[in-house]
């Protein structure tokens, strides 16, 4: 036989061979191909499950406008205005989210600017307004405190796997929490004064105040919760670089 | 499994490249038995075959967005699996140990009944016999059609080595058929 004959036979013979694998192989494909997508997607899953939990929770809290619990201290009539120092330092209560999350804060900054965008957005527009007349807030307030929590949920999930045990504490954490608390209404007038509370974690304003601390070392935090008299939740101050907008004296 | 082909080629390969496991599974199936068949020629039993198919696809799905169009896909795929497989040799054997042979083996027979065809399992089982030099060798020479040129730029040999390790491949190749049709008297294509 010819060298060309010998090619020649086992090339027709061979060329076109089929051979059917076995069922083991596409699932090692697909278990290696797993580990790669993942990391793809993982960010952008995590963000779009965190809002539409918040979300959620925020809808379901904003129609109980009566619920003042019995558990909550009373507070005294009149409320001065002073000056306070930065609430952080004695928040000490909401720690586990936190180390992580200035860490994460750090180094997924994207993340974080583009949400940032989005409130100065929101925030830009109607707060404007805000500042000079309580009453037209309602709905703007309720919409940039249900935002907010958007920043450090999408923060904290973001490329770190670890994390992923530390956000549902959080998240539990602030369930509970939320569901005690009344919901976010406007400042009734600007006499009753908003005050900072430092000690107690009993309003969805104080866990915001106390995460923000940990990631937002600056004096003016880029948002800030006060409680109103009836120990609701509102916005006292905004400090996002180009905005900034406060309530209280400093 | 005709239901599951809706997408054209194009389509599929779209898909795979945004990297929709459905997509990628169904390019798997298409491909699958086919390239398996390429990369059975140059493993030593179906096992080493099996790895170095999966070694191969996952390089295709790593490099979609390297196809261009330009040429047949299947041949792109094609073309994934051979290096994948020769990869797959660097790894594991030590490729081209020069076998020495007994200078008695190169003498080509010329046999009539030689030119018959065998079946492709006769053919497999012979070249998946040769020493895994000359099998790669000759699989890139005699059926993928590439160039001593070629084969040394992809193997790392020279094209000195790759022409004497073809030359072997045949001989071996030869007296194994010789022995098989002598076993088979009457053996017809």
């Amino acid at each position: 036989m010819q060298d060309k004959e010998l090619d020649e036979l086992f090339r027709s013979g061979l060329d076109n061979m089929e051979v059917q694998p076995s069922a083991k192989v596409w699932g090692d494909i697909n278990a290696a191909l797993g580990a790669r997508k993942r990391k793809k997607l993982l960010p952008y899953l995590s963000v779009a499950a965190s809002i539409v939990v918040l979300f959620t929770a925020g809808v379901l809290l904003i129609p109980q406008k009566q619920n003042n619990p019995v558990k909550r201290p009373l507070k005294p009539a009149t409320i001065p205005v002073t000056q306070q120092p930065p609430v952080a330092d004695d928040h000490t209560d909401a720690d586990t989210p936190a180390p992580a999350q200035t860490q994460t804060a750090a180094t997924t900054p994207p993340a974080v600017v583009d949400t940032k965008k989005q409130l100065t957005g929101i925030i830009n527009g109607p707060v404007k307004q805000t500042v000079g007349s309580d009453t037209s807030a309602t709905s703007t307030i309720a919409a940039v405190s249900l935002k907010q929590p958007e920043v450090i949920k999408a923060v904290a999930p973001a490329d770190d796997p670890q994390l992923k045990t530390t956000v549902p504490q959080a998240a539990l954490t602030a369930k509970p929490a939320m569901a005690v608390t009344a919901p976010v209404i406007p400042v009734q007038n600007a006499d009753a004064a908003p005050v900072r509370k430092k000690h107690h974690l009993s309003s969805f304003g104080d866990m915001v105040n106390a995460v923000v601390a940990k990631i937002d070392k600056r004096k003016d935090k880029f948002i800030e919760f006060s409680n109103t008299d009836g120990d609701e939740s509102t916005i006292t101050a905004v400090n996002l670089g180009i905005v900034k907008i406060s309530k209280l004296e400093k | 499994m005709l239901l599951e082909n809706r997408y054209t080629t194009d389509e599929l390969i779209k898909r795979c490249r945004s990297g929709e496991r459905k997509a990628q599974e169904l390019l798997y199936k298409q491909f699958a038995a086919k390239m398996l068949g390429v990369c059975c020629r140059y493993a030593t039993d179906r096992m080493e075959a099996e790895d170095m198919l999966q070694n191969g696809f996952i390089r295709v799905f790593q490099k979609m967005d390297d196809y261009r169009g330009d040429g047949s896909f299947e041949g792109w795929i094609r073309r994934i699996m051979v290096h994948s497989s020769i990869e797959y040799y660097r790894k594991h054997h030590k490729m081209m140990q020069v076998v020495e042979l007994d200078d008695a083996h190169s003498h080509a027979s010329t046999n009539p009944l030689a030119t018959a065809k065998l079946a492709a399992a006769d053919l497999l089982h012979l070249i998946q016999q040769l020493p895994p030099g000359y099998r790669i060798v000759f699989n890139l020479f005699a059926i993928e059609g590439y160039t001593h040129k070629e084969i040394a730029d992809m193997t790392g040999i020279t094209e000195g080595a790759s022409k004497s390790q073809l030359s072997r491949a045949r001989t071996v190749l030869k007296e194994q058929i010789t022995k098989m049709e002598g076993k088979q008297y009457g053996y017809a294509g």
